[in-house]
């Protein structure tokens, strides 16, 4: 534990610099598939060709393996944190897509009917009535891809992006246990931070009229969960 | 796609040869999914119609999930060296939560009435497991086995770092030559294998099911 502590605060490893390094790479990934996955889905919703493009596009990207897309991407990236941000957005977006896709399609019509009838204007409708049964879904799906970014980061030191991913290559071939260490257990106490904070999030976002089936739904909601580091 | 299509990278003698290493990712594949099976079902039919018991155990289970391989695999490897072990226990424990999940929503939805209609028309506790029971759960526990497998084909490359040999040896040993072939060859192949096993077990999945529509969770 004490050379865990030392290995840290050693300078010349750059805790602080390798840690900002990781953060800032899931970080962008996070935002940037959020903001694709979510348009997308919009984008798909009207149309069934579209949509079943692309939800079994995304089904079909959970059995490439994330390490051989990482690697197959550097050819045309290049290498650094680029290819990385690029291999780990598109990983994220699947979950994203799905969920929002999922909770569009999940509306019930009479509710936006009801809504119809009681006077609601459209932007009523839509910040009052579709907004909230969506983002609970959206959160759920969020929720998964941003632990995915996270726990395949470290895959992103293999094409010189650094992070703690480096940490542990770095400790791999130098049968170092320390730096392994000092690269895996921060980014499974940030996996499992995010996990329970994203959980919470989920929660706080779903509307109380509907908590106890949103309980059921995230089981089935939860689909995206399966592509793994 | 040259380095698939070289005839000497499938010779048979040569250990790292792509035959031979496809046959230590099934086998790496199958060894985790039979211990996954033998925890998670007894596990599975023991939190079913318990909630409080199932949300504990589905906690815990989702909370092992979400510690990257990676990192499961670099830790176990200072406790356990580069072992058989520390190749197959993430895997294992990633495939919980699919398994326990399904499992117990399978016999959650068994129709209790048909139970009792079993056991009216003189069945035997027996006979009403295996010819009333079983069907009906079995496609939902199908479903699971089927995405923990594809999953398990998919982290199983990363049993490399543990020393263990597998496809992911394509990749982890040609990325340090930047051999870029040998890397997508790998890939390639893990992710037919994942999809050849996923329409397998499809396959199983309809055929247990008899036509009927299936409910998969998970």
């Amino acid at each position: 534990m004490n050379a865990l502590l030392d290995f840290i605060a050693d300078p010349h490893n750059n805790f602080m610099g390798q840690s900002i390094t990781y953060l800032r790479i899931c970080a962008i990934s996070i935002m940037l598939a959020i903001v694709i996955g979510v348009v997308l889905a919009v984008a798909v919703s009207r149309s069934p060709v579209l949509s079943f493009i692309a939800v079994n596009l995304s089904g079909l990207l959970r059995a490439i393996p994330v390490i051989a897309f990482l690697v197959a991407v550097v050819p045309f990236l290049g290498i650094g944190a680029p290819p990385a941000t690029v291999a780990l957005v598109i990983l994220g977006i699947p979950p994203i897509l799905l969920n929002t896709y999922t909770g569009i399609r999940g509306i019930d019509p009479a509710t936006i009917d009801a809504a119809k009838g009681m006077g609601m204007t459209y932007w009523q409708i839509l910040t009052r009535i579709q907004a909230p049964l969506i983002l609970p879904i959206v959160a759920a799906g969020v929720r998964t891809s941003a632990v995915q970014i996270v726990a395949t980061a470290t895959l992103a030191a293999i094409t010189g992006a650094g992070g703690y991913g480096a940490y542990i290559f770095d400790g791999f071939n130098t049968f170092n246990k320390t730096a392994i260490l000092a690269g895996a257990i921060p980014v499974a106490v940030l996996a499992l931070i995010i996990e329970v904070a994203m959980g919470w999030l989920e929660r706080a976002l779903t509307p109380i009229g509907i908590r106890r089936e949103a309980v059921q739904s995230q089981m089935v909601v939860k689909q995206g969960e399966v592509a793994k580091a | 796609m040259n380095y698939l299509l070289q005839p000497y990278n499938y010779d048979l003698s040569d250990p790292a040869s792509i035959p031979n290493l496809f046959l230590d990712h099934l086998y790496l594949v199958g060894i985790t999914m039979l211990i996954s099976l033998i925890i998670a079902l007894p596990l599975g039919i023991l939190v079913a119609r318990r909630p409080r018991l199932y949300l504990l155990v589905i906690t815990i289970a989702d909370l092992l999930y979400t510690v990257p391989a990676l990192a499961l695999i670099a830790i176990l490897i200072t406790i356990t060296g580069l072992s058989l072990a520390t190749a197959i226990i993430p895997l294992v424990i990633y495939t919980q939560l699919v398994l326990i999940r399904n499992t117990a929503t399978a016999i959650n939805g068994i129709d209790p009435l048909l139970l009792e209609v079993g056991k009216a028309m003189g069945m035997n506790p027996r006979q009403v497991l295996l010819r009333v029971a079983l069907p009906q759960a079995l496609p939902t526990i199908i479903a699971g086995v089927r995405i923990a497998t594809v999953t398990t084909i998919g982290i199983a490359a990363l049993a490399y770092l543990a020393g263990q040999s597998g496809l992911g040896d394509l990749i982890f040993k040609n990325i340090a030559t930047t051999d870029f072939d040998a890397v997508v060859a790998g890939g390639i192949l893990i992710a037919l294998l994942a999809v050849v096993a996923d329409l397998l077990l499809l396959a199983v999945q309809t055929v247990l099911n008899r036509g009927r529509t299936s409910v998969s969770l998970a």
